[in-house]
């Protein structure tokens, strides 16, 4: 049977003919300490090294049961009490059992090192300028107004609404909130930035989060997991920032209880809503996102913000660093088959 | 050793090096091929061709008799370049001349190690006589082998002999202060440390052989994989002729005898010439005597030497070594074999060998 | 005390900050995991000063940080470096038959009696079979040992008499027990990695008076100059059991450490790193009372000397903690540890002051000048 590809045909051999794996791995083995215990390559061993600066910068620092344990997973200490994890579930009969449940987690790590799935992409992945350029013809982006690079602004088109101002780099205000704590990090006025319209200002609005990873069996992209975040555009990655989140059932476009938690804090979220609801826009926001995927099959990686707006889904985000706390506020998100599917044939 | 139960184990050179993965393994294949291109023989053609993406060089079709034999029971020359790593992180025990020595010290008689010329270091006096000829211009008379620490192809062997802290040899003579330059040069030019030995003189029956040159008896010993038993999987004796001089290649004129492993009797002596081809003979071609037919003496004794050697060893998988058989009839260590396996495999082609053929085919070599 | 010239107060920092090769990358990985799980109680403060340098948190406790300099001291990530100073070599420490094969050449050497392999007896000699068979002369004692890999785990001593053996181990639940000697092999069922059997080596009267249950053992740390090639004895130990590390000496499992002055042969005071004798120095062994401090080694400068002289022989090997035992008239060379343990040297004192050493140390890429 043949599949409708909405958007057209996948240009052949553009997926993926170089190596992306990013180690050998024991396929059977996927547990976490089973991951960092195999790395042996450069970039993946500093990437552990950051990770592990940025754990061990953490004040106070965790008892060393717990520390240990969250560390030596590849989860920082506030994914703990976030997740409720803790080395007390481990059975000491079946130490294992533990080891694969915990496997289902992205933890920070994993997250860190998943962007070399992207191959010879993957140094661009964070770059929003890139994105914004790459991905204008295929994805409904929010216009793209102008740009800083060394200190010259270049102006890209007009906006009647908000300007977002961001820094170039997702990689740094994005996700990992530890980044801001390794040597260097920041986020200066000489910063190079892009500036996005958005039918918004300062309040804070609902932003579907999406993160997709590329399915190796059926080579289409598939939604990993979604999560609907209130609050402002440019603060929803923010280190210390306090957000309301619902976890999006992919399925169904449900979003469940909603739950308040703060960026980077070791302290367990907090339930502002216990029903469910519909997200609005959900459908239209998806199949414009797998759609546009498909016609540009270049990311194995890829998570997009989306804003639900009059004229339909608006992307005002896209990056490679896949948010590890919201997706996982109700439970981990890799122990889906695809994702298994996936984590095999790229070796993260 | 039956030819008939290996007939499955015969390897398709075309597509293992289709498969070549890894940078060590791109790096031998460049040595390969470097040595390929810089042989005289067969410079084109459709046998160069074949040759070359089987992993032989060009001499091999000659030797091997390609016209007649299957390649696919001969391991290649790019192989046996390998043949080393079989056994893994244990590969240098046997390659390097002085932890081979103090290894194999045990078991067999093996020569004095005098000095050593460390890689950008001093040289290091490691006997009292040397020492003696250093620093006190005395000491005993003594022939020397100068060697590379590792062997392989970089760097260069030679023999000197030392009196009263001078020496004569290499095309020089001089005191002990010369000498040592001479091979601090060497070193530096080949980045390879240096090790100055005894040269054990070979016993009557090798000398019988040629006497000229130092005769090697080399021996491949592997184990069965299952029952880690060892076996002494070839032995060879390879002789010297007026074409050779010390070099024993067989395309340098050195001659070779397959020594039958039960009984250590002597099988004819192959000669390559390149021109002519490849010739068994009963004779040694320069004395006149008669090699084939010849018993190794005290092989009995020796061939459970190699064995023990190989038992106790237990974390080796393959040992390619070369021997001299002393005065008294005993084995004397000469080195790690050169891998000029063409001596071998004139007389059977080394895959027809079952241990052999599952070492190389569970190690994927 | 102040620093020595060769030693820069922030060379711990560079090093760790300038490490991007996989290799050592690696043993990186090895401490800040190790680092997350040290249940040592220090400070935040504390905690970020080591990290930072490259040091465990046990080490709070372990070294004298009010009186010596952390820059003085090998770093945990540093001893984890030295694994790459023998290179390919260290497998001739590794590997206990190896060892064996190359060291019996130039000292003594507990000789081996049988190999235990892929379910079956490589004898040596004839004694394991007059073991099985109940034909021994006299009752013998032997040491089983696995064949790779360092630490004590799994080591059995096994007195042998005609009808039984009786075994003597540090495994948890097979403390003690016996055999008859024809299921003597049994020792090894369900075993996974190879075996050594060796002969029982009986320690002299000095190092058996500190405390006889055990065996106990010197540490000699012995490097090569990169220059001159010659053999430098950096620091040795007398180590001791004690009942909480019995049936061995070893120090991570509650045995002491004490200092021999490498030019007198003189003990000092004696310290334990884990186990109830943690905390003090001791001059008298805790549990039997033996003078430790200020007793002398016999024939103390034969040993080194003769240490030296082997170092020399095998120049293949730049950096190894022997352990040595000392007889009343000769030194029998139990083992090499290719990156020994330096907690057990550098809890009496700091082992950078050594500029030799620390000149082998910066051949190797282990030590920021």
């Amino acid at each position: 049977m043949s599949m409708f590809v909405p958007g057209g045909v996948r240009p052949p051999g553009l997926f993926p003919a170089e190596p992306r794996v990013i180690y050998q791995t024991k396929r059977k083995n996927l547990t976490h300490e089973g991951r960092i215990g195999r790395l042996d390559r450069t970039e993946t061993l500093n990437a552990f090294r950051d990770f592990s600066h940025a754990f061990h910068a953490h004040r106070p620092r965790l008892e060393p049961e717990l520390g240990g344990y969250l560390h030596n997973h590849g989860f920082l200490p506030d994914k703990g009490a976030l997740f409720g994890l803790s080395p007390e579930l481990i059975d000491p009969e079946n130490p294992d059992e533990h080891s694969d449940w915990l496997g289902q987690y992205l933890s920070d790590f994993q997250a860190a090192i998943l962007p070399l799935a992207n191959g010879r992409y993957a140094p661009a992945g964070s770059n929003r300028l890139f994105q914004w350029r790459l991905q204008r013809r295929v994805l409904p982006l929010a216009p793209l107004v102008g740009s800083r690079q060394s200190g010259r602004v270049i102006r890209h088109g007009a906006t009647e609404g908000a300007i977002l101002s961001r820094g170039m780099n997702t990689g740094r205000e994005g996700l990992p909130a530890w980044h801001d704590a390794l040597p260097g990090a920041g986020t200066g006025d000489d910063d190079d930035r892009v500036y996005i319209g958005v039918p918004c200002g300062q309040e804070a609005v609902e932003v579907t989060r999406i993160a997709v990873l590329h399915d190796p069996q059926a080579k289409l992209p598939f939604v990993l997991g979604a999560a609907l975040l209130t609050g402002p555009l440019d603060a929803l990655d923010a280190p210390g920032s306090a957000m309301e989140c619902r976890r999006i059932d992919p399925e169904t476009g449900m979003a469940g209880a909603s739950r308040r938690f703060e960026r980077g804090a070791v302290a367990a979220p907090e339930t502002v809503d216990e029903n469910s609801r519909i997200v609005p826009g959900w459908w239209p926001a998806v199949t414009a996102v797998l759609s546009g995927l498909r016609q540009l099959p270049v990311w194995a990686v890829i998570q997009l913000d989306v804003i639900d707006t009059a004229e339909g889904p608006m992307v005002v985000d896209l990056t490679d660093r896949l948010d590890v706390a919201a997706l996982q506020l109700d439970g981990p998100v890799m122990g889906a088959e695809a994702a298994i599917r996936f984590v095999k044939e790229f070796g993260v | 050793m039956s030819t008939k139960s290996t007939l499955p184990l015969k390897i398709d050179h075309k597509s293992y090096i289709k498969t070549l993965t890894g940078d060590d393994k791109y790096l031998a294949w460049k040595q390969f091929s470097d040595a390929f291109w810089n042989s005289e023989t067969l410079r084109s053609g459709a046998r160069s061709e074949f040759l070359f993406r089987r992993g032989f060089l060009r001499d091999k079709w000659v030797i091997y008799g390609f016209d007649n034999n299957d390649p696919e029971y001969f391991l290649s020359d790019f192989q046996a370049a390998q043949i080393n790593q079989a056994n893994g992180i244990y590969a240098n025990v046997f390659q390097d001349r002085m932890l081979l020595c103090h290894t194999l010290a045990g078991y067999c008689t093996v020569p004095e190690i005098h000095a050593l010329r460390g890689l950008d270091a001093e040289e290091v006096s490691l006997t009292q006589a040397w020492h003696g000829h250093r620093t006190e211009a005395k000491g005993p008379a003594m022939e020397v082998m100068i060697q590379p620490l590792l062997a392989g192809p970089r760097g260069k062997a030679a023999a000197v002999r030392i009196k009263n802290g001078r020496f004569e040899g290499i095309g020089k003579s001089g005191d002990m202060e010369l000498l040592s330059n001479i091979v601090r040069d060497w070193s530096k030019a080949s980045r390879v440390p240096y090790l100055f030995t005894q040269n054990l003189r070979q016993g009557a029956f090798m000398q019988e052989l040629y006497p000229d040159t130092q005769n090697r008896l080399s021996v491949i010993l592997g184990r069965n994989l299952d029952n880690w038993d060892p076996e002494v999987i070839a032995a060879t004796m390879r002789i010297g002729s007026a074409r050779s001089g010390g070099n024993l290649d067989m395309v340098q004129g050195g001659l070779s005898a397959p020594v039958d492993v039960d009984t250590g009797l002597l099988g004819q002596v192959a000669q390559v010439d390149i021109d002519t081809g490849l010739s068994f003979l009963e004779e040694h071609p320069d004395t006149g005597t008669r090699i084939a037919g010849m018993t190794v003496p005290n092989w009995d004794e020796i061939r459970s030497e190699l064995l023990r050697i190989m038992d106790e060893s237990s974390y080796m998988r393959i040992a390619l070594l070369d021997f001299t058989i002393l005065e008294d009839g005993k084995l004397g260590l000469l080195g790690p074999s050169q891998l000029d396996l063409s001596a071998v495999q004139v007389h059977q082609p080394l895959l027809r060998k079952k241990v052999f053929a599952e070492t190389m085919r569970k190690l994927t070599l | 005390m102040t620093l020595p010239q060769h030693l820069d107060p922030e060379h711990h920092h560079r090093l760790m900050e300038s490490i991007q090769d996989p290799v050592n990358l690696k043993y990186l990985r090895r401490f800040m995991t190790d680092f997350a799980k040290d249940p040592s109680k220090i400070t935040d403060k504390q905690a970020g000063w080591l990290y930072e340098q490259g040091f465990l948190p046990e080490k709070i406790e372990l070294y004298d940080f009010d009186t010596y300099d952390i820059a003085l001291y090998l770093s945990d990530v540093q001893r984890w470096m030295t694994r790459e100073v023998n290179g390919e070599y260290s497998i001739v420490f590794n590997n206990k038959i190896l060892f064996t094969q190359v060291f019996r050449n130039f000292c003594k050497v507990a000789p081996i009696t049988a190999i235990w392999r892929n379910g079956r007896i490589i004898p040596y000699d004839d004694v394991w079979e007059r073991c099985v068979t109940g034909q021994l002369d006299e009752p013998r004692k032997f040491v089983i040992k696995p064949l790779g890999g360092g630490g004590g785990g799994n080591v059995y001593f096994v007195q042998v008499g005609r009808k039984s053996a009786m075994i003597e181990s540090n495994e948890p639940g097979r403390e003690r027990f016996t055999l008859p000697v024809e299921r003597l092999g049994d020792i090894f069922i369900g075993a996974k990695v190879p075996f050594m059997v060796t002969e029982f080596i009986y320690q002299g009267e000095f190092t058996k008076r500190l405390y006889p249950l055990t065996v106990n053992t010197v540490r000699m740390l012995i490097v090569r100059d990169p220059e001159t090639l010659l053999p430098h004895v950096v620091r040795t130990v007398q180590r001791m059991g004690t009942a909480s590390s019995y049936p061995i000496d070893n120090f991570s499992l509650g045995g002491l450490s004490a200092e021999i002055d490498i030019e007198t042969g003189v003990l000092g005071p004696a310290v334990a790193a884990a186990g109830p004798h943690k905390g003090p120095r001791w001059d008298h062994h805790p549990n039997t009372g033996e003078p430790i401090a200020g007793q002398v080694v016999p024939k103390w400068s034969t040993v080194v000397e003769d240490m030296k002289s082997l170092f020399l022989q095998v120049p293949y090997i730049s950096y190894c903690g022997f352990d040595l035992i000392l007889m009343d008239d000769d030194v029998v060379v139990l083992e090499g540890n290719s990156y020994s343990q330096v907690r057990l040297f550098q809890m009496h004192r700091p082992l950078l002051p050594d500029p030799i050493y620390t000149k082998v140390l910066s051949h190797n890429g282990i030590f920021q000048k």
